[in-house]
């Protein structure tokens, strides 16, 4: 007696290959191929311009005054997907001024510090500029 | 049989998905690094000899490192100028792709104010593609001018 039914067999290591196939192909399209370490060289590299201009620029020598806008304007420059922030502080910590990159809104998950000693009027201060990745923009 | 040559198939199809992805990330990974490098040589150093730009002949033998910065982000003018100069010619362009460590690529860099609606200086092949990887950096002209330079860096 013929049997007229047709199917396939399905064995043990053909299961296999197909699991290893299909962890193949998940794993080709989850795989992330963005640089990130130099993405952190590139924020880092602004971050430590920005340090620089401030201070080398007299910038600084306004904010201390009581004129943030140079610093402001230094912060806006720099690219969209970058967040800052910079604190003005005495050397025992305590803060003389806060600035924020508008648009940021508080601190990022891998933030990056900078710091620099700034020296007007024979006072030396402590400048901080915290950086990060604007995850909604970059 | 039509099972397997359609799993191959789809297997063949990931593996060319895969590969282009791979190629393409490589290259953007090897331009941003190169855009790196040659914006902190730019920028943060003097070149080397550190007076390059005073020399009369500029060739391969005379300067080994093109610097624009006094000290760290704070640009030298006269270096700027000479700079331009050697943007006039092809072969001098080349010199300068090749003392930044970038044969093999194209630059095109501009300074402008921190609004970036005034550029002060510009140098360079800039790319016709839109297929350039972009970085920026801080920088100070004549002690002085808080600038932003924006380096494009493509092949």
């Amino acid at each position: 007696m013929a049997l007229k039914s047709r199917g396939f067999v399905i064995t043990l290591d053909a299961i296999a290959a197909l699991s290893f196939m299909l962890l193949s192909l998940y794993f080709i399209q989850t795989t992330s191929f963005n640089p990130t370490i130099l993405k952190g060289t590139q924020l880092k590299d602004f971050s430590l311009d920005t340090l620089t201009v401030l201070e080398k620029s007299g910038r600084l020598g306004d904010l201390i005054t009581g004129d943030s806008t140079a610093v402001r304007e230094v912060l806006l420059a720099s690219p969209d997907p970058d967040c800052m922030q910079f604190t003005l502080s005495y050397l025992n910590d305590t803060q003389i001024a806060v600035i924020d990159k508008p648009g940021c809104g508080g601190i990022g998950n891998e933030v990056q510090v900078d710091y620099g000693l700034y020296d007007y009027g024979g006072q030396v201060y402590k400048t901080t500029l915290k950086s990060w990745y604007n995850v909604e923009v970059g | 049989m039509t099972l397997m040559m359609f799993i191959l198939l789809i297997f063949i199809l990931e593996w060319n998905y895969f590969s282009v992805r791979w190629n393409t990330a490589s290259a953007y990974r090897e331009m941003l690094g190169t855009a790196l490098f040659a914006s902190d040589a730019l920028f943060t150093t003097p070149g080397d000899p550190p007076g390059w730009e005073r020399l009369g002949n500029i060739s391969e033998s005379s300067v080994h490192a093109i610097g624009l910065a006094d000290s760290r982000n704070i640009l030298n003018g006269d270096k700027l100028e000479r700079l331009s100069e050697l943007n006039q010619s092809d072969s001098d362009y080349q010199l300068v792709l090749e003392r930044l460590g970038m044969p093999g690529y194209q630059l095109h860099f501009t300074i402008m104010d921190l609004t970036g609606e005034s550029v002060y200086y510009e140098f360079g092949r800039p790319s016709a593609l839109n297929n350039s990887v972009t970085i920026e950096r801080l920088v100070l002209i004549n002690q002085t001018t808080a600038a932003v330079a924006k380096v494009d860096v493509w092949r």
